[in-house]
């Protein structure tokens, strides 16, 4: 270990995974010319790096909300404590005391408060409608069987597979090229599933899709005689890799059975909190 | 596309010499250094930290990539432009070529 190791020791985890090999080689050759500017640039990019790391873990509010906000705030608390305090005393600096203590307070609260709940992300989700969208208008459009197979070389990558709900691999390319034949024969409109995106979430070369595979809704009138719209269908789960031919679907998992009730009355059957039943409590007795 | 390119451009400078040194040629990290420096005349000199805090935005942009070369190996890993970053650098030339086409027509004019 030499000691610019600790330099690079410095940078997120997933940052040294990725990069710290052939920097370290990089900073040796550059090193010869310029020790301490090199130095100084390797703790100047942890640095950066662990802020964006912290920024991407701790989402902010935009800006102006965090500014309007914080304002509105003080604002009221000022006169809300301007009000209460009796005439005479030393408003000012009792105010400013104040202001400094609910500084204080908010700083604490944002150094101990736990990671924000994680947001959708808008490109992810512009990222797999850009990939789906071309694959299902040229899969409904093939007149030819080869028009087919191009369609899914848009989608799905060689090695590409489907998984049941067990894990298990279900389904490889190989089968999937066979069964493109038979795809051939339907009517277009049949060709293609409607999908809803659930979920979407990327890092640098990996896309996590989770969706609802030909949802579809119907009414259903209950024992009691009280009507629901019910939505069936199949939550899956899709994984692309960037490669050099763009983003290529490698893996896709159906996660429950088809035909699946997916959401009554508008409410998904996936988002807690459920009922008791479906809670794991410490202690459950073993079977 | 295009409207694409146009929200990113102006590009930083370290930004625009990376891309403009790829798209002569594929380089990996050091190659990419001493080719930025003579670029700009010795002017920029990217560190390593620099260097590589660039180089992970934009493979994350998707305006780069890196590529598998026979010679490749853990300690040394090539970069190449996506048709995209192709196209941000171009669209990031075009401006500045207009630009100095402006400033140039108003010095010839102040001149006469």
């Amino acid at each position: 270990m030499r000691w610019f190791d600790l330099l690079i020791f410095l940078y997120p985890a997933n940052w040294r995974a990725e990069f710290a090999a052939e920097m370290r080689t990089v900073f040796l050759d550059a090193m010869r010319q310029h020790p301490w500017r090199e130095a100084a640039g390797l703790l100047r990019g942890a640095i950066e790096q662990r802020g964006l790391q912290a920024r991407r873990t701790f989402p902010l509010p935009s800006p102006f909300a965090l500014f309007f906000g914080l304002t509105a705030a003080l604002s009221a608390q000022m006169i809300v404590y301007a009000a209460l305090l009796p005439h005479g005393s030393r408003l000012l600096l009792r105010t400013w005391q104040n202001i400094a203590g609910f500084l204080t307070v908010l700083f604490v609260l944002a150094v101990i408060s736990p990671a924000q709940t994680p947001r959708e992300d808008p490109a992810a989700l512009a990222l797999a409608k850009s990939i789906y969208g071309p694959t299902l208008k040229a899969l409904r459009d093939a007149k030819t069987l080869d028009d087919l197979k191009r369609a899914d070389g848009l989608l799905d990558s060689e090695d590409w597979i489907s998984g049941d709900r067990f894990g298990r691999t279900i389904l490889t390319k190989k089968d999937e090229n066979r069964e493109l034949e038979s795809m051939l024969a339907l009517p277009p409109a049949q060709r293609v599933v409607t999908m809803e995106i659930v979920w979407a979430e990327q890092d640098r070369d990996r896309l996590e899709v989770l969706l609802w595979v030909a949802p579809s809704e119907a009414e259903s009138v209950d024992a009691a005689g009280v009507k629901h719209r019910i939505v069936r269908g199949t939550l899956a789960r899709d994984l692309f890799e960037k490669r050099s031919s763009g983003w290529m679907r490698i893996r896709h998992d159906k996660l429950t059975p088809n035909s699946m009730i997916l959401a009554v009355d508008g409410v998904s059957r996936f988002m807690p909190p459920l009922d008791a039943a479906h809670r794991v409590t410490p202690g459950e007795p073993a079977r | 596309m295009r409207h694409v390119e146009q929200d990113h451009v102006p590009l930083t400078e370290p930004v625009f010499l990376i891309l403009t040194s790829l798209a002569e040629e594929p380089r990996h990290g050091y190659a990419l250094m001493t080719d930025i420096d003579a670029l700009s005349n010795g002017r920029v000199r990217l560190s390593t930290g620099t260097l590589y805090g660039a180089l992970s935005r934009l493979l994350e942009a998707g305006w780069i990539e890196r590529f598998e070369s026979d010679d490749t190996s853990r300690d040394k890993r090539w970069y190449r432009l996506t048709p995209a970053g192709h196209a941000l650098l171009a669209a990031d030339v075009e401006r500045l070529r207009q630009l100095t086409r402006a400033a140039a027509a108003r010095l010839k004019t102040r001149e006469v």
